[in-house]
Order: structure tokens, then sequence, then C-alpha cells
């Protein structure tokens, strides 16, 4: 029998690449997601149609499905391999399709974060002769991103259980880990797996919290 | 010659003509109010002035140089347009603080932008220390000494308004323009701000002033302006318009006034 | 609007699959310039596991690793999703599915499949104190078995099962945990998995098997119209005379098939 320690090491291991995946896609997703909720904002009509258009289809689709098509899609229309071979194909496939996922959800918390804030507050710096970019950067920013941590707050905490996704294109994250010893009849490191989860979301929360409070002192 | 002229302003927004053909000049160092009921264009003037609107005809000029055609696009470059709105100063109605800076931040952000770019364009240095004490000295002018470190969700809203007011100040506009500067704010709090605007007047500062407050326009201001309908009904010294007006409609808007007061 | 572009995407997907790989010339070039043959198992005792010690061992392992050896080719093993194995083979992110696969007509229609090389029955798992006696004993109980697996065909094909309330799950080893639980009466799943994952010193070992239904052969497939499947039958006939085939079917508890 595979002893405890064992066991709990390979779960850990297997958990990094859950945190792995967080990371990368926290990463990237997030410029992403701002530069995708400016093109949605954009005046520039067709634009912000595609751009719309395309949070639609990311939104509207399982998560799911989305790795499997990134994964599988360049082999099947005989593409090539453009995600490499082996385990790493797999990962980096993985994460792209998290980051655009996520950057689509990221860039509808901005949009309404930015269009939140009272058109005031750029017109009085419009007056003050600031530049778009410095209103944007030294006025807004700021009070979307306390505006916002609410709603971050819940889709960072759903990323971290939604990495255990993976595991359809078999990347060996903690959830298929442990169904491995399902499969050799142990039950157990199946339901540890939620302890994973629950002290790094135990974790994100107190960050979180602790930003919110850091962004106490003003009001919007 | 007169600090501003602007001549055959007109602005549409969909088919509501708000704006239709507004002329008129302002010299330096006097105070003009603009007066009348809400919806008879005062406000978008005063946008139309800080290039917050667009005005779809008309001239606008300071110190006799063109800074808006509107049949002319080369003056309506975005680069430039931004220069030229520091020809103006803006207080809003709401006031527009930026909450998540001090007191003493709101007043000294946008000058000290403009500080680094004149750095980078002239090589002239203005040091931190300089914006601060100008500001300093604004907020000492608004009786707001002590408030530096204060969050604007600290402050009154007169406080507040006064802080907008030296905000505006700080980047030393050669016209200095109020969209109804008491008009959300507590009737006991109107006072601290009317006294402010007062001062400036009394320094000779250049200023338009739109205004829901009939008794201070007329006790301020050099020059009024009657507003109706997107046009200019009558204009004159506060003594004739408020004294002895001669349109109809300056008249009856004035009646109502004094039946509400 | 959205459904149909998801369903034309995978339609694309699925169509041009097998379109395309028919126009590669031969498969056994395909891999031999890449100089290795990329192995889809999943973990699945006693195929394809990881010992004890950490050693990724099995009989499927074993085998693969000897026939590899035979066709000049480096083994390269890449665990993937049962489900989604038939795309993996499509999409040439593994080059065959070698892991106890059942042969089925079905299976034989849409990809190419060696010649069997072990037995395998479909098996009814329950509660050692259960009372059984054939199949008509599960009338009205519940019975779990994968879906889409070989266990749910048998579960479908036998006339006491059919009146049974069947309950189709995602992998064969939740099937245990159901019936271990208590949520269902009875599971229906391989041999080899069974006997893999109950008795003693698992978490299943108050289960027993009561029952052998279809039996049934293991194959292991490769794209359709793969050269690749004739190579293999050839090397695994060439083993089967080096006697490694039963030493390897003895060592694993296993019946082969020729």
């Amino acid at each position: 029998m595979t002893n405890v320690s064992t066991i709990i090491g390979r779960l850990t291991d297997s958990f990094g690449l859950n945190l792995q995946l967080f990371g990368l896609t926290l990463l990237f997703s997030l410029p992403l997601g701002l530069v995708i909720a400016l093109c949605a904002m954009s005046r520039f009509r067709p634009l912000a149609l595609i751009t719309k258009g395309f949070v639609w289809v990311i939104r509207g689709t399982p998560l799911m499905l989305q790795v499997i098509i990134i994964f599988f899609a360049p082999g099947l229309l005989e593409l090539g391999a453009p995600w490499g071979s082996g385990a790493s194909a797999r990962f980096t496939a993985a994460t792209i399709a998290f980051i655009i996922n996520y950057a689509c959800y990221f860039s509808e918390i901005f949009r309404g974060g930015i269009q939140g804030v009272p058109l005031g507050q750029a017109e009085a710096g419009q007056v003050l002769g600031m530049t778009r970019s410095q209103i944007f950067f030294r006025v807004t920013l700021l009070q979307v991103i306390k505006r916002i941590l609410p709603a971050m707050s819940n889709e960072v905490i759903t990323l971290i259980k939604d990495t255990s996704l993976a595991r359809i294109i078999a990347i060996k994250e903690i959830i298929m880990m442990a169904q491995e010893y399902t499969a050799q009849g142990l039950i157990w490191p199946l339901f540890s797996t939620g302890i994973f989860f629950l002290v790094f979301v135990g974790l994100l929360t107190l960050l979180f919290a602790r930003m919110e409070k850091k962004l106490e002192y003003f009001r919007v | 010659m007169p600090i501003l002229e602007v001549s055959r302003l007109s602005k549409r927004f969909g088919t509501a003509e708000v704006l239709q053909g507004i002329s008129f000049t302002l010299d330096k160092g006097s105070a003009l109010a603009i007066i009348g009921s809400s919806g008879s264009g005062k406000t978008t003037l005063l946008r139309c002035l800080n290039f917050l609107e667009r005005p779809d005809e008309g001239r606008i000029s300071v110190e006799g140089a063109l800074l808006f055609d509107a049949a002319d696009p080369k003056t309506q470059a975005e680069k430039e347009i931004r220069t030229k709105r520091l020809n103006f100063g803006l207080v809003f109605q709401a006031f527009h603080l930026f909450p998540q800076y001090t007191v003493m931040k709101n007043i000294t952000l946008a000058r000290e932008l403009l500080e680094k770019a004149r750095r980078r364009d002239t090589g002239v240095i203005v040091t931190q220390e300089q914006v601060e004490a100008e500001a300093r000295a604004l907020l000492a002018q608004m009786g707001l000494s002590g408030k530096e470190a204060a969050y604007p969700h600290e402050l009154s809203g007169g406080q507040q308004q006064r802080v907008a007011i030296a905000r505006a100040l700080a980047l030393k506009p050669k016209i200095l323009c109020f969209d109804e500067p008491t008009s959300a704010l507590d009737p006991e709090l109107t006072g601290e701000v009317l006294r402010v605007v007062r001062d400036l007047a009394k320094q000779k500062t250049t200023m338009v002033i739109v205004t829901h407050e009939m008794a201070f326009a007329r006790d301020v201001a050099d020059h009024i302006i009657f507003m109706d309908e997107g046009q200019i009904v009558e204009e004159g010294p506060p003594e004739q318009v408020f004294g002895a007006p001669r349109e109809e409609r300056t008249r009856q808007f004035l009646a109502r006034y004094a039946n509400e007061a | 609007m959205q459904r149909k572009l998801l369903s034309l995407l995978l339609a694309m997907m699925l169509l041009a699959a097998p379109v395309l790989s028919l126009s590669e010339d031969s498969d056994l070039h395909y891999v031999q310039s890449n100089g290795k043959l990329v192995i889809g198992y999943t973990v699945y005792a006693p195929m394809n596991y990881t010992d004890a010690d950490g050693n990724f061992t099995g009989f499927d392992t074993e085998l693969a690793i000897a026939v590899c050896e035979k066709l000049g080719l480096a083994p390269e093993f890449v665990e993937i999703v049962w489900e989604t194995k038939e795309i993996e083979l499509a999409a040439k992110t593994i080059d065959c599915i070698w892991n106890g696969l059942t042969i089925t007509d079905e299976r034989k229609a849409n990809m190419e499949i060696t010649m069997p090389y072990v037995k395998n029955a479909q098996v009814v798992v329950m509660k050692a104190d259960a009372a059984y006696e054939n199949t008509t004993s599960l009338e009205g109980k519940t019975v779990v078995a994968e879906a889409g697996s070989a266990g749910e065909t048998a579960v479908k094909d036998d006339p006491g099962l059919q009146k049974a309330e069947y309950i189709a799950k995602e992998v064969q080893t939740a099937c245990l945990m159901e019936v271990s639980a208590g949520t269902a009466d009875a599971a229906v799943l391989d041999l080899t998995l069974a006997n893999a994952m109950i008795g003693e010193g698992t978490d299943y070992a108050g289960l027993l098997i009561v029952d052998r239904l279809a039996v049934e052969d293991y194959g292991i497939a490769f794209r359709k119209g793969s050269d690749l499947a004739e190579a293999v039958n050839q090397a695994l006939m060439a083993l089967k005379e080096e006697g490694l085939m039963d030493q390897l079917a003895k060592e694993y508890g296993l019946d082969l098939a020729f």
C-alpha cells in the first residue's frame, strides 16, 4: 500500500500545477482584460462590436470546451503542433485558454468599474489640462480598482478552483492526481484535495481583505 | 481689447438647438454673471468655453488669439485643445475633487504634471516646494489652512468647493469659470463659497459665473447676461438688468425669482 | 447562433480529422520519422500505473516498451483523459491508445485496432453481504457503470439488468464509490480493474465480485487506416513466441487472448 506521506507529497506537487496555472493566468489576463475592456469601450464602432462579440463567445461557452478546442483544434485541422509536445504542450494550451477566458471575464468587470466612475472625474482632469493617459492612470484607475475589488476577489477565488478543469486535457493537477488513487481503491486523497483549495482560498480572502482595507482611506 | 471674445456660437444636441448664435465679450479683470432658467443653455456655454463640448458653429478668441473656429478643423486638434483649455479654469457644480488624493495633492497634481512636461520641453524648473507653497497660499486664501492632509470625504461640501476653486486657480487660468458653484450645497454652506468668489472679484480675477443666486450676481458681477432658450435675451450692467430690465422675458424670470426668495 | 457556431466548429474538427489522417501516406513512416511512439494511457491498474516505489509500470506499460523496442521506436507515455481518447488520436497528440481498450464494433469502425491480446470480462460488484443469485436479483435496484463503457453495454444487453435502475457515471472508479457509499446497489465494470481495486488493503475491502457478464477482448487502437496496427500485431506474435507475453500475463494476473 502506498504510504500517506508519499500521497500527500504527490498531491502537493500536483497542486503546484494548479498554482502555476493560477499565477500565469492572473499575470496575463489582468492586462489583457484591460485591453479588451478598452477595446469594447472604443469609440471606433467596429472594434467595439468585434470585441463585444468575442467576449460574448468566450463568456457564453464553457471553459472546459475552450480548453479542449485550444489544445486539440490545431492537430485536428492539420495546423501542426503549435503547443509543442509532451506535458508542457498541454500546460501551454490550458494556460492560453485560461488567459483568454479570464481576460474576457475581467474585461467586463473592468468595463463596469470604469463606467462606474463619474464622468465628472475625467472632465475635472480634462479642464486641468491632463492627457487621456494621465487621467486614466492618475485619476480613474485607483477609483476603478476600489470599485471592482469585491468582484475581482470573487473571480480570483473561482479561478483557483477552475484550474482543476485543466484535467480535461490530462494535466495532472491535484484532482486528477487524487483520482489516480481513487482508481486504486483509495478515496481519501480525493476528499483531501479540498483542504488544499480551502487553505489557498483562505489566503486569497485575507489578501483581498487587506487590499480593501488599504483602499479604505478614501471614498468613491 | 477684451480678453475673451465669443462670436456666433451654436451647439445642437440631436435636434435640440441648445445654443443659437451666442456672441459676447469679456474685459480683463471683470466678472460676468450668466443667469437664466434651467435648460437655457448657460451650462453648455460654459462647457463649450472649456472644450468639454465642441460647438457646431462659431469662434472663441482669448487675448486676440483665435482658439477655436468651428469652420477650421486645424483649431480642433486634440493635443492643442489640451493647452488651449489652460486659458480657462472651471469650477463644477458637484466639485469633482479626486477622492483618492489629499487636499494638497488635489491642488498640485495637474500643476506637477504640467511642470514635468515643461521641464522636458523648455528646461524651466519649478520645484515641488514652490508648487506646494503656492498651493498652501491658495488654501489660506480659501480659508482652509490646516486642511492640506485631509481627504475630500472628510470635508463639508462648502470646503470641498473651496478646494475645487483652489485647484482651478493653481493653474493660473486667464479666465475662471463657475458652473452654479453653490447649487449642490446646503443653504447654510453657500455663504462661505460666495465669499471666496466675491474676494476673487475684488482682486480683479476675470470670471464667468453661471449662477442661480441673483443677489450674489447683482453684487459681484460687472456685467450680466440673461439667457433663455439658447439665446442671449438681454445683457448689461447689473443695475440695468436687475433694476430696469428692458425685455419682458427678463422681467418674468426675475419676478419668478423674487417670488421664490 | 452561439450553438450553431460551436457545433460547426466541433463538426469541422471531427470531419477534418479522419479525412486528413487518411491523406497521410503511412502512419508507420510518420512515427518512424518522429523516432518515437506516443502512447496514450490513463492510470489503470494493472495495465498502466505507478507502483509503491514510484515506478511507472503495469502489463501494458511493459508490453508497450517491449513492442517499441522491436519496432525501433522510443516509447513516450502520455497520460490522457479517457473521454477524449479518440480526439487525442485524431489530433495526433498521441499515436495510439494502449490502455486495456475493449474491442467493440463501434471502435473498430472508427479506429484501427490490433488483434485481441488480453481477455477481459465485465463483472458485477456488490457489497459482500448483499443477496445475489443472478442478474434478475437486481430488478428495481440501482446499478451504475461508466458512461459509454463496455460495462454500460453489458447492462443494456442483459435482460435482468435492463429492469434495474441504471445510472451512468463519469468514470469506472466512481462506480465503486457509489456501491461502497450505498448510493447504488451494484456496479458493472472491468474485471481487471475490479481485481485491482477491491479486496484486502483497499478502501473497498467490503466489496465482492458476484458475477461475470460479457467476456471481451482488449486491443490497441491506432488512427483509422494506420499501418501501425499490423506492425504491432507482428511484434506481439514475436513476443508471444519469445515467452514474454505469458510471463507478463502471469505477473499481472491476466488471461491472454492468443
